[in-house]
């Protein structure tokens, strides 16, 4: 078993959307859409008492991917390393997996009808490069690798944290795999229940 | 108005294709241009990844670009670059957008019509260059002073480069938006104070926080945001920092993610930093929480002030005759005077220190007849004895016990801790105040030279821009250097005598000029930089002054509001990937080298060169010297060269001074290309050997090194050497070798506090104080027609508290319209309790799409602060800075302003239109 994804460390993102960028650049995505969207999480409280995080999402690597469930071409699979993928060429663009995806970080392409999402870089991987939004991370608040192996970054990372800092968005039998460490002196962790609403800047 | 904006989109998408003049050019793309083969990557399909450096801020982050078949297709960080260690922020990564936008510059144009309409004509560099000599040598023959030279941050690579030319042309005003505004208040004042330097993380002066060992225990970030200013430098070693236990202050009205992870997060009032800064330092006097040894032996807190003359007492002027330690060397004029407990009586003490003394550091005198002789600490006393915790919370706007706490904060960390200043004190009133008072707080703490402390030992190489010098560098005498009378003749020098610092003018007193015709008129004005009337406070006041200019030349990477409301020519400037430059980055040397030139584009370097070779060509003696190899200090200035190739091989010569061990014979361009980046010095001892350097032995003195950019060689919190400089032009008596006329008002030697001139506290009609600051996406006015870019950040947003919100009659996602008493702008409101009831948050904004709509002046009136802040007077009085932040505005609802772009669809005119290699306005122009 492999869980490859990305874990994120909250206490050190520092807000810059180098990774939003990055992601773009990379894979060339079109204007208006997003694989990696950093959200902004606050101010919570009432000035001057307040406090805010960055949380930066993307495909979560569900362990138990609906989207992969729902798709009806085979078009969302999981590959031979165990990434969650899209097929562009099998997919019809049906939207089925946006619907499907609990945590709305899919998005359609309407000039390719189809389907897409953060990839994890894959061609990356294959080089035994970390995803271009790792390398980029101005905080190193970034980690790739399996968390099953305990020698990855991405283990190594949550190893690490406090067991109590280790988050996740919601798990409604999905089992994310993607990780976000956030201790109570930063900030209160809110976001259990995020679903993108499409919305991007916030300034 | 949606058809209109679609046909504009496909006008600007279309006239981009041939310049942006497809009205009036009929010369196709690349007919004047003969392509010449990329010499990298020029294999079809062969990829090439070359290391070069980015230019996208001031930072000079490492960059691997990969270049295929000609074209730059993927840009990394470079890890071997350790202030960046690889990483890259968005106004980086989004280089290939910015070099292959379909708005560059791609050739020389001319005006064609009326100034504030965008319509051009192409013309070859050498009709761009004729017409700017043939005006700058009448210019020289009437009145060089008439000239104005200016630059700006926003992407520009070179710092004294436009000092350079106006040195080598005999005259003229410098000017940057910047400068009195940025850095400069920072640049100059700290030196003055801790003899070591500025520590500004934002333009690479605070090196100690990328020590992997940080040893920082508290850091207290003073109007800086390294997270939202520079993520991939700053932003990146304070995230290390604080995961390695560093205990963090962030005093900032804004809720910048550095205050959402700091310790304590003081939102000051803007403009009252200094308040603040005075009850800082009062507290840990009045707590005794000062460094008592430190303050009397490396501190010219014991001297002894003159009443009448301010400056600190010389041995000589109270009767003592002082011999050095060789005993024959009179030393009596530059030996200070201590009040001696053992004796009574006034003593001299020679540097460093005599053990028979018995200083008083806090006292008041009187002496043969002399009545209110202090100590320098007494006066440090007497500036910050009204400063409470309670009067400081008062008039800050904060809560006295969080003030507390951050003093302890700090205090716990000390001696391993510090406070860094950013920008946002320099652009107001009390930029020097400001600097002198976070300055201080290090200086009485002992926070200085020792591990984990910011202020160290520790120059760059050649810092950041600084690479291609003026004439005057290493020796005011030079045949270049500037005249005594081009000197005093400077608009606004003699006033604000800090500019000389960098050389420049004051540019309040040039628009006056230009308005009055007093004391002279400018007449031609060259400008390599962004956009002027984005960045310059006041910018309706200003920008109207500067249409009395006969004769505008504008350099930049893509056309303007500049370009359009002003110039008469324009020419085009070269992207951070096309061109050559070398920096040094801690310890390690790195080259920027051009990844590729397109069209005509020209490193300003060659447009500044080509002019002056022109003028030599027309008789101009001095620029002829500037091109002579017989010119006095030839090799380490650089005779003035004319092609890229010759430029590269002084880089290589500037390079080649920090490897003079390892290569003695120097280093070509070739070689650097092939070894940097390279380690002039291994990190432990670059580092390590700040610690504790005053008080090592400087073999040719015998005495300790001190502190070595003061006078006395020891820390000078009573700053005498600002009083001096307002008096003679240099803190040490001398203006390259000049005595200056005084400035109108004595300097003052310790900070004080003014409250701004429009305040909240009295003003009614304009109820809400205005700030600014950083996003990550933009350096300056640059990048927004960059789509990645500009989708992430569309417009200006205007941060209101829920009460300011609910008192204006807004919410979230409204647009209001800000007016001031100067102007009025837009922004769309952000509704967050990230800001102080009262105070508004906006950045600094222009919108490119605007440029070919009917109302060309929109493009920097829609949404940008600038119109709203000042150009005028009050003054600080020793930079001359005028106010950016603290302004006074009224808010109401509005409606969006119109043809501006919001949707990231609208952004795909600007998607990137990748071109050949063809070697750039150098392959074309033979000079």
């Amino acid at each position: 078993m492999t869980r490859k994804c990305l874990v994120v460390d909250l206490n050190r993102c520092i807000g810059c959307f180098a990774c939003d960028i990055a992601c773009k650049t990379a894979h060339d995505v079109d204007l208006g859409v997003y694989w990696s969207r950093v959200v902004t999480v606050g101010p919570n409280g009432t000035f001057p008492d307040i406090e805010e995080y960055w949380l930066p999402t993307m495909c979560q690597q569900c362990a138990n991917a609906p989207c992969i469930e729902v798709c009806p071409t085979g078009a969302s699979y999981r590959n031979d390393d165990g990434v969650v993928l899209i097929d562009e060429q099998t997919c019809i663009g049906c939207q089925l997996c946006i619907t499907a995806c609990p945590y709305g970080v899919r998005s359609y392409n309407a000039d390719k009808t189809v389907v897409e999402k953060c990839n994890l870089c894959v061609d990356r991987l294959a080089q035994g490069e970390d995803p271009k939004c790792v390398m980029a991370c101005c905080a190193e608040a970034r980690f790739y690798g399996d968390l099953d192996d305990p020698d990855s970054d991405a283990s190594k990372a949550l190893a690490a944290a406090d067991e109590a800092d280790v988050h996740r968005l919601a798990d409604s039998g999905n089992q994310p795999s993607a990780a976000y460490i956030l201790s109570e002196k930063i900030a209160t962790w809110r976001s259990d229940d995020w679903v993108s609403d499409g919305e991007y800047t916030r300034g | 108005m949606k058809d209109l904006n679609l046909s504009r989109r496909s006008f600007l998408a279309a006239t981009a294709m041939a310049g942006i003049t497809a009205a009036v050019d009929a010369s196709p793309t690349g007919s004047l241009v003969e392509a010449k083969a990329s010499e990298l990557g020029d294999k079809p399909g062969e990829e090439t990844v070359v290391q070069t450096l980015c230019r996208a801020c001031i930072s000079n982050c490492g960059v691997l670009a990969t270049v295929r078949d000609g074209r730059v297709v993927k840009l990394e960080g470079d890890p071997r670059d350790p202030m960046s260690n690889g990483r890259l922020c968005p106004k980086g990564l989004a280089g290939i957008q910015a070099l292959y936008n379909p708005n560059r510059l791609k050739y020389p144009m001319k005006r064609v019509g009326e100034r504030g309409v965008n319509s051009w004509e192409r013309i070859s560099w050498q009709e761009a260059i004729d017409t700017i000599a043939d005006k700058l040598m009448d210019v020289y023959e009437q009145d060089p002073m008439t000239l104005v030279f200016s630059s700006g941050g926003g992407g520009n690579p070179q710092f004294y480069s436009p000092m350079r030319f106006l040195q080598a042309f005999g005259g003229g005003n410098f000017f940057e938006p910047g400068c009195a505004q940025c850095y400069l208040p920072r640049n100059h004042a700290q030196p003055t104070i801790n003899g070591l330097g500025d520590n500004s993380i934002a333009d690479s002066g605070a090196f100690e926080i990328y020590y992997e060992k940080n040893q920082t225990k508290t850091l207290v970030l003073w109007g800086t945001d390294p997270s939202q200013s520079c993520p991939a430098n700053g932003g990146r070693a304070l995230a290390n920092m604080r995961a390695n236990g560093t205990k963090t202050v962030v005093v900032d009205p804004r809720f910048t993610p550095d205050a959402a992870k700091a310790d304590v997060w003081l939102p000051v009032r803007p403009g009252t930093d200094v308040a603040l800064m005075l009850a800082w330092i009062r507290y840990i006097l009045d707590n005794d929480e000062y460094d008592h040894d430190f303050c009397l032996k490396w501190t010219n807190l014991p001297f002894l002030i003159n009443p009448e003359t301010r400056y600190c007492y010389r041995a000589n002027e109270l009767g003592f005759t002082v011999m050095d330690t060789d005993g024959t060397t009179d030393i009596s004029a530059t030996t200070y005077v201590v009040w001696d407990n053992n004796t009574n009586q006034p003593q001299p003490l020679p540097y460093p220190w005599d053990d028979a003394l018995d200083p008083v550091l806090d006292g008041e005198f009187e002496w043969e007849g002399t009545a209110g002789i202090k100590t320098g600490y007494r006066c440090l006393w007497e500036a910050c004895q009204d400063w409470t915790l309670d009067k400081a919370a008062e008039t800050c706007d904060l809560q006295a016990d969080k003030i507390e706490e951050a003093i302890r904060l700090y205090l716990d960390g000390t001696p391993h801790a510090g406070v860094v200043l950013g920008v946002a004190t320099d652009q107001y009133e009390q930029s020097a105040q400001a600097a002198e008072g976070a300055t201080i707080l290090d200086v009485i703490t002992g926070n200085l030279e020792n591990p984990g402390n910011i202020s160290q030992f520790r120059n760059a190489q050649n810092p950041g821009t600084y690479v291609v010098p003026a004439y005057d560098k290493y020796d005011p005498t030079h045949p270049l250097a500037p005249t005594e009378e081009v000197i005093n003749r400077r608009l606004g020098f003699i006033e604000h005598k800090g500019l000389g610092f960098w050389k420049a003018s004051h540019i309040p007193t040039i628009r006056e000029a230009l308005e009055t015709g007093e004391p002279y008129m400018p007449r031609v004005w060259i400008d390599r930089s962004g956009n002027k009337p984005v960045v310059v406070g006041g910018a309706n006041q200003f920008i109207e002054a500067c249409k009395n200019f006969e004769f505008i030349v504008h350099a930049y990477m893509y056309p303007t509001a500049m370009s359009v409301e002003l110039a008469d020519i324009i020419l085009p400037a070269a992207e951070w990937l096309e061109m050559s430059y070398v920096c040094d980055r801690l310890n390690v040397f790195c080259i920027r080298q051009r990844v590729t030139q397109l069209f005509e584009c020209t490193d300003e370097t060659l447009m500044w060169n080509w002019i002056l070779k022109a003028l030599a060509d027309r008789g101009h003696e001095k620029a002829a010297l500037s091109f002579s190899p017989d010119m006095d200090d030839a090799k380490r200035l650089g005779v003035n060269w004319l092609t890229y190739d010759d430029y590269e091989e002084y880089l290589a010569s500037v390079v080649s001074r920090s490897f003079t061990e390892q290569y003695p014979d120097g280093l070509t361009w070739a070689d650097c290309k092939e070894k940097l980046p390279m380690s002039f010095k291994d990190t432990q001892t670059w580092y390590e050997s700040s610690y504790g350097h005053y008080l090592q032995t400087n073999e040719k003195t015998g005495k300790p090194y001190g502190f070595q950019r003061t006078t006395s060689l020891k820390c000078e919190p009573y700053a005498e050497g600002m009083i001096r400089l307002g008096r003679t032009g240099h803190v040490s008596g001398k203006y390259n070798g000049f005595v200056l006329p005084p400035a109108s008002v004595d300097y003052e030697p310790l900070p004080y506090y003014t409250e701004p001139a429009e305040s909240p506290r009295v003003d009614d009609e304009y109820p809400y104080t205005l700030t600014e600051g950083r996003v990550p996406f933009y350096h300056h006015g640059t990048l927004r027609n960059v789509p990645y870019l500009r989708e992430a950040y569309p417009v200006a947003r205007a941060w209101l508290n829920p009460l300011t919100a609910d008192e204006i009659g807004v919410v979230d996602g409204d647009w209001v319209k800000l007016t001031s008493r100067r102007g009025e702008t837009h922004g769309k409101v952000l509704v967050t309790e990230g800001i102080a009831p009262g105070v508004v948050y906006q950045e600094r904004f222009w919108n490119p799409e605007l440029l070919d709509s009917d109302d060309p002046r929109q493009a920097w009136q829609a949404m940008n602060i600038n119109v709203l802040t000042k150009n005028d007077a009050p003054f600080n009085p020793e930079y001359g800075t005028y106010t950016l932040r603290g302004v006074q505005v009224k808010i109401e609802k509005s409606e969006r302003p119109d043809g501006i772009w919001e949707d990231p669809k609208e952004f795909a005119p600007w998607m990137p239109e990748p071109s050949d290699n063809t070697g750039g306005g150098d392959a074309v122009y033979d000079a």
